[in-house]
Order: structure tokens, then sequence, then C-alpha cells
């Protein structure tokens, strides 16, 4: 059987209410030409099983990895079959290499089968076609009964309305905001997001990077903004409004040369970098730290002193640094803290890497900024 | 998160530059003192245990961060980041992570298993990121040899990381942890680096 039509005429509600009264078994595809998208929900005798507002997208996995509760292998072997296995999806194959937890990944199913009926329900023309048993590639064990999730998206429509107004669009930007009236409490969601916020990112790029739907985070968005976390940027937001404020008092200002500053114990590390450095008073090498009156606590181990040979080293986690260091654990480096790899170690890229962009002016600056607090 | 590299400075939108310090450590080593006694605006998060049904699998824990800011001129800003200190540090780690400059790694002086239970979030952040950091020794007047010795070795550290005795109540013992990152990263500048 096949079942389609345009939502022009049957709405997202109506034809989901018709697939619940006939207990029927398959995938709701919804596609539109503008903006283009494919969305699909997935119904088991009348309940909803799992669904996507957009099914180019891992939507599920997403919100998944995002969650942070997969590792990085399990998830390599898992796109690896997945991409042998059509039909299967990535969620799918995580839980049959019990690579993440059952519970969690059904409450995240629902969550985001939630958000896409929402995100359907949104809208205003396309084209549905149910297809009888087709089958969810992500199909977790996970279902809700359809009327709560129609009942729900609803509610959500009817708050929608104010959330835009705060959140107007998915290419809304949003910034931290620079004075709090109070002690901010935040859920952990939420903290996600600020985590994500940087004055750039979109509300499209936010939900993208969360994995979750575009309910809950300008929900959350919203919410932040309201009690004066966040700002959507503009000509008004307290970053602009306090650089403009003080780029009236720069102009009566006479902004020292960085170079010019003195930075006691920087030559030692600039010494290579070029003359500059040689105008340095001379200081203590290196960093110090203040000496004091008293000293406060002494480190427990002070005892080592009379059996200076250090206890066992509890490495579970570091390979023992006399294998090879490649073998022993090649993700373990850092640009100073660790030996330098074997000259046939290959060059290993790490997720975060410095920037490029980074330099001397811009060291001397923080330098002499945190100096000079 | 993709598996790409993060760039270290952000260009605002308005024209000034952002760049980012990590503050990471075990569960009570004082990071959020530390970020609290420097920085400018101090954010502290703690998360309510939620009852809703659907979030209850993912709010198990409390997960917070501590935020912090330094305006060092007009057009550049410091920000510093402490990490939660809970077992799932990873997740957030990544996200805080993004673009730092380098990351200080606390531990409590006054409680050896502090330095053990930094081990894991030491190698979480070696695999995530290629920058410098320095160890901050909390609650320590200073480091005797054997003691150091013995953290170096428990951390598995090179000689070139600092390790440095540390207050986190204290201004000025904040400042020259926040130095010695600097001066390490600094220290990784190439000669070619430099500005003319």
């Amino acid at each position: 059987m096949r079942l389609d039509g345009t939502l022009d005429a049957f709405s997202l509600p109506d034809i989901l209410h018709l697939l619940t009264y006939t207990k029927k078994t398959g995938a709701l595809h919804l596609r539109r030409e503008s903006p283009a998208g494919h969305g699909v929900v997935f119904v088991t005798d009348g309940a909803v099983t799992g669904g996507s507002a957009e099914v180019s997208r891992q939507g599920l996995a997403r919100r998944l990895v995002a969650v942070g509760d997969v590792g990085e292998e399990a998830l390599a072997a898992a796109v690896r079959r997945v991409a042998a296995e059509p039909g299967l999806g990535v969620t799918r194959a995580l839980l049959d290499a019990a690579a993440v937890d059952p519970d969690v990944v059904e409450a995240l199913a629902v969550e985001h089968a939630t958000d896409a009926v929402f995100e359907l329900m949104r809208w205003a023309d396309g084209e549905y076609s149910f297809f009888v048993d087709e089958a969810n590639p992500e199909d977790v064990g996970a279902s809700r009964p359809l009327d709560d999730i129609v009942a729900e998206g609803r509610g959500r429509l009817g708050a929608w309305a104010p959330l835009a107004e705060v959140i107007p669009s998915s290419q809304t930007v949003l910034t931290v905001a620079l004075n709090l009236t109070g002690e901010p409490v935040l859920t952990r969601d939420e903290w996600a997001l600020l985590a994500l916020v940087d004055g750039r990112r979109t509300v499209r790029d936010l939900v993208s990077l969360t994995g979750r739907g575009d309910y809950p985070v300008v929900c959350a968005l919203a919410g932040m903004v309201g009690r004066g976390l966040l700002e959507v940027t503009g000509d008004d937001d307290g970053v602009r409004a306090l650089e403009r404020r003080q780029g009236m008092l720069a102009a009566l200002e006479i902004a020292p040369t960085v170079a010019e500053i003195p930075v006691p114990g920087l030559h030692r590390h600039f010494a290579a970098l070029g003359s500059a450095g040689a105008n340095r008073p001379a200081g203590p090498v290196g960093p110090t730290v203040p000496a004091r009156a008293e000293p406060l606590r002494i480190w427990r181990t002070l005892a080592f002193a009379e059996n200076p040979q250090p206890p066992a080293r509890p490495r579970p986690w570091l390979a023992a640094s006399s294998a090879p260091a490649p073998a022993a654990d090649p993700d373990a480096d850092n640009a100073a803290g660790r030996d330098a790899q074997p000259a046939t170690a290959p060059p290993r890229r790490s997720l975060i890497e410095r920037d490029p962009a980074l330099n001397r002016s811009l060291l001397l600056r923080l330098i002499a900024g945190v100096q000079g607090m | 998160m993709p598996p790409s590299t993060a760039r270290l400075t952000g260009r605002r939108q308005s024209g000034s530059t952002a760049v980012k310090i990590v503050v990471t450590g075990p569960l009570a080593a004082g990071k959020t003192t530390l970020i609290r006694t420097i920085s400018e605006i101090t954010v502290l998060s703690t998360e309510h245990n939620l009852t809703d049904e659907t979030r209850s699998v993912k709010a198990q824990t409390t997960v917070g961060m501590d935020f912090g800011r330094i305006t060092i001129d007009r057009e550049l800003v410091l920000f510093l980041f402490g990490t939660s200190g809970q077992d799932r540090f990873d997740f957030m780690g990544e996200i805080l992570g993004e673009g730092m400059l380098g990351y200080v790694l606390l531990v409590d002086g006054t409680q050896e298993e502090t330095v053990s239970a930094a081990v894991p979030v030491l190698a979480a952040f070696r695999r995530m990121a290629s920058v410098p950091f320095v160890v901050a020794v909390n609650r320590a007047g200073h480091l005797d040899p054997a003691a150091e010795a013995w953290l170096r070795e428990t951390l598995d550290l090179a000689p070139e990381v600092p390790v440095i005795p540390c207050d986190a109540t204290e201004r000025s013992s904040v400042k020259a942890v926040l130095l010695a990152l600097l001066y390490a990263v600094a220290g990784t500048l190439e000669p070619a680096e430099a500005p003319a």
C-alpha cells in the first residue's frame, strides 16, 4: 500500500492520526523543494519508533556523539559497517557492538523523533508518501505513542512564536553577556550550548554541533537570553557597546608600544627570536612564584626525601616510557609535554593544534597584560 | 566534533581577538578558585539533577564549567575555561579546548591522589591538543625535588614542562601560573614566526 499526497491538503498531524488509528507500520516520507528537505517518520503499530527532519544527515548518531557517549574507535567501526551494509543505521550498529548504553540511546531516540516531528510539523508545504513495512534503519527499540508526539508538537508550535521573537532566525548569532546580575545556574544542556557560543556561530551551527533539534536549542538559547547570560549580536550588544564606549576613552589615551613594555624573564624565551629581547632588563630567568613569608602547606610527600626513589608509577592510561612511543600510545603527544617522537614516527595531527596566527606580538601583549594586572 | 584542527585565535565580529586558556585537572583541585581569583568576571555553573524523564538519562551527574575573562587591551581578550573535573570531561574538554592557546593542569598539593586522578585528564588533553601546558600544584608553598620528581614520573612529564607550586587563592600566584604557560607557548615559537 502506498499513501501519498500534499501537505496543503492533508496536514502532517492529520496523516499521523490516520496512521495511529489504523495501527500502520512503515515510513512516512515528507519532501519539499524550497527550502529543499526530506524528512521521515517511522511508525510501528501506530507508535513512533524513529524519525528525522533531514534524512541525509545522521541525526540520531550525531545527537549520540554530541552527548559524548561514543568512543572514537567504536564510532569508526560502526561507520565502516554501515557503509558496507545499506539499510543499517549508525546507532543501530553501535548498539549491536555494545558500544553505547541502550537506555541512553532509547531516550535519545525518543527525543530525536519528537524533535523531528515538530520540525516537520512546521513545514507549510510539501509532499508526503507512506511506505508500508519500510524498516527503520535506526530502530533501537524506542517508541512513543504518536498522539503524545503530535500533542507535544502542537504545544511546541504554540510556544514557538515567543521564542522566535527572541531568536529571530536560524542565522541569528549570539554572544556571552559581559555583565551578569547574579550567579547563573545552568543545566548541562544549556552549558553545552554556552560553551559553543562564540559570537560567530549561528543558531543553525549550534543545532548542528549539538545534534539536537531546533526547538530544544532555540528554547535553551532563548532562556539564556532571557536570563541575561546571552545576547543576540547587533550594534547594541554588550561587547560592541563596551568596545564603542571604551573606544571613546581610547582617543584620550596614549597606547604604549607593546615592544617597549618591560617583560622580566621574557628574554630567555625570546632570545632566539630576534634582537628585541636584548632590550629586556636583566632579571630572573623564567617565571617565578612570589616568595611568601609563610609557606603554605608543604607537599605531603616530603617523606620522599628519606626515600628518593619515586614509587611505582600508576599508569593505567599511559604506556610505559620504555616502550616504543608510537606503538605505546600514538595519540599521546604534546608540543611541550612529551619527549620528541622518533624520527621515523609519522607526523600526527592533533584534533586541536596551534594556530599559525599565533605570533610573538600577540604573546607579548598577553604577557604584558597579565603582568600588568 | 569533526576531526579537524581548530584555530587558536578567534577573530570576533567586532574586530577584537579572543584567545583561550583552559584550566583542567581532577575534581577539587582548585580550578574554580583559580579562575575566580584572576578573572574579571566568573561564571560558575552547577547543574541541577533534572527530574524530567527525558533529560534524566543525560543529567545524572553534576556537570559544571567555569568561565573567566581577562581584558588584555582594547582588542585582545583572554578567556579562561575551567573543565568540570567529572569523569566525562572528554566531551566538554573538546568543546572547551577548541582554539585554546594552552592549558593548565591543576592538582592539589595536599592530596596525592589528585595527581593520579590527573593522569587520565592529562592523557585526554594530550590526545586532544597539541599545545603547551603547565602543571600547577595548588596549596603547595614549594615543591621539594623528590616530590617534583614523583609528580613528573606519575604524570610522565617531559623536563621542559613547567611544574609550578601555587596558591589558587592568591592573585599573584595565579598570575605566575598563567605567565608560565605563556612563556611555555613562547618557547614553542620558531624564530621564523617572530615578526620582523
